[in-house]
């Protein structure tokens, strides 16, 4: 077995690794030997893709029946695509139901700051934290059959002072809404009113914006999915080049 | 730290139904894959996280599959650098 083992270890750089060779039974030692080794031709692509699915994890690790995107994750990718000359455009596609103000909002500011193109789409759902990421982007997209779901902050535990308890949620609500109204078109009563409006959520008060809605209110660009978002991306990819030469400096004057 | 999301805070927080399967987080290259350890040699592909879409595409880090884990040898997991 190990001498199998080796032969056909060491036979494997010279043998074509093509698309045509039989595909190893699962499970088996030559899938494990395989890994690493490039089976596809490296078609090396200039847009990178971030999916954002599930709760929008941050500072407290989720029961593992969630399924999460975890900011360690996305902020090292979003740092590397900034400042990989490689890189072109980046697009986000957000599938999430929410989760942790402070990672949600960390991600928006690094998608809305980054330097490259950068385009978002929502397909399925992008709601409460995933709405200022839905925003961030340069450009947005919301697939037609996609719903956002604006919704006041929560606070679940121990309260132990209202006034104050009320106060803090209501600043943890202001970086949101400010953050929405600075990165989207909508004004700031029409988001406030979709956010406090009852009636329309069975365990909430709130409003669920269907895709064509949130490109009426402004809060998302246009309607479209993969194809569109792609060539938007690809068209400000495309007026962005040749990058800006840094400008003279001018002398600062005191 | 508030949580903002349209999932109710019991069904986030509710235990776990059944044995839950550890996963574990290993870096090979340029991604990162989650994998469920089967014996401490061997593990099964959960989850593939990469920003570059065509990872997705190779064989190799497909779900399912499954890898050995091996001492650093001359099988290189990095992607082509270039």
């Amino acid at each position: 077995m190990n001498q199998q083992h080796w032969t056909r270890d060491g036979e494997l750089p010279a043998a074509p690794a093509g698309p045509e060779a039989a595909p190893p039974a699962p499970g088996s030692l030559q899938a494990l030997e395989r890994v690493g080794q490039t089976q596809l031709p490296d078609a090396d692509t200039d847009l990178y893709c971030i999916t954002i699915i599930g709760q929008i994890e941050g500072h407290l690790v989720l029961p593992p029946q969630n399924k999460t995107t975890k900011y360690e994750h996305i902020i090292p990718q979003l740092v590397a695509a900034e400042q990989n000359d490689k890189i072109k455009g980046v697009l986000v596609v957000l599938n999430t139901v929410g989760g942790d103000v402070e990672a949600g909002l960390a991600i928006a500011e690094m998608i809305a700051t980054m330097t490259k193109p950068t385009v978002t789409l929502v397909l399925g759902g992008g709601h409460s934290i995933g709405v200022p990421v839905a925003v961030a982007g340069r450009y947005s997209f919301i697939a037609e059959s996609a719903t956002m779901t604006i919704h006041p902050i929560r606070l679940t535990g121990m309260v132990i002072g209202a006034p104050a308890s009320w106060e803090y949620l209501e600043r943890m609500q202001e970086r949101v809404v400010r953050f929405v109204v600075d990165h989207s078109k909508i004004s700031e009563a029409q988001f406030r009113e979709l956010m406090m409006k009852t009636g329309e959520l069975a365990r909430d008060i709130g409003t669920t914006v269907m895709g064509k809605d949130a490109v009426r209110y402004g809060l998302i660009d246009d309607i479209g999915g993969i194809g569109k978002a792609l060539a938007k991306l690809r068209e400000l990819v495309d007026a962005s080049a040749p990058p800006p030469q840094t400008p003279p400096q001018k002398p600062v004057i005191q | 730290m508030i949580l903002y999301t349209i999932v109710p805070p019991d069904q986030l927080w509710a235990a776990p139904v059944g044995p839950s399967s550890p996963v574990m987080e290993i870096a090979a290259g340029t991604v990162r894959l989650l994998v469920q350890p089967l014996d401490p040699r061997r593990a099964r592909i959960v989850r593939l996280i990469s920003p570059n879409p065509n990872d997705f595409l190779r064989p190799q880090f497909q779900p399912g599959r499954i890898l050995e884990f091996r001492v650093f040898s001359h099988v290189s997991l990095s992607s082509p650098q270039a």
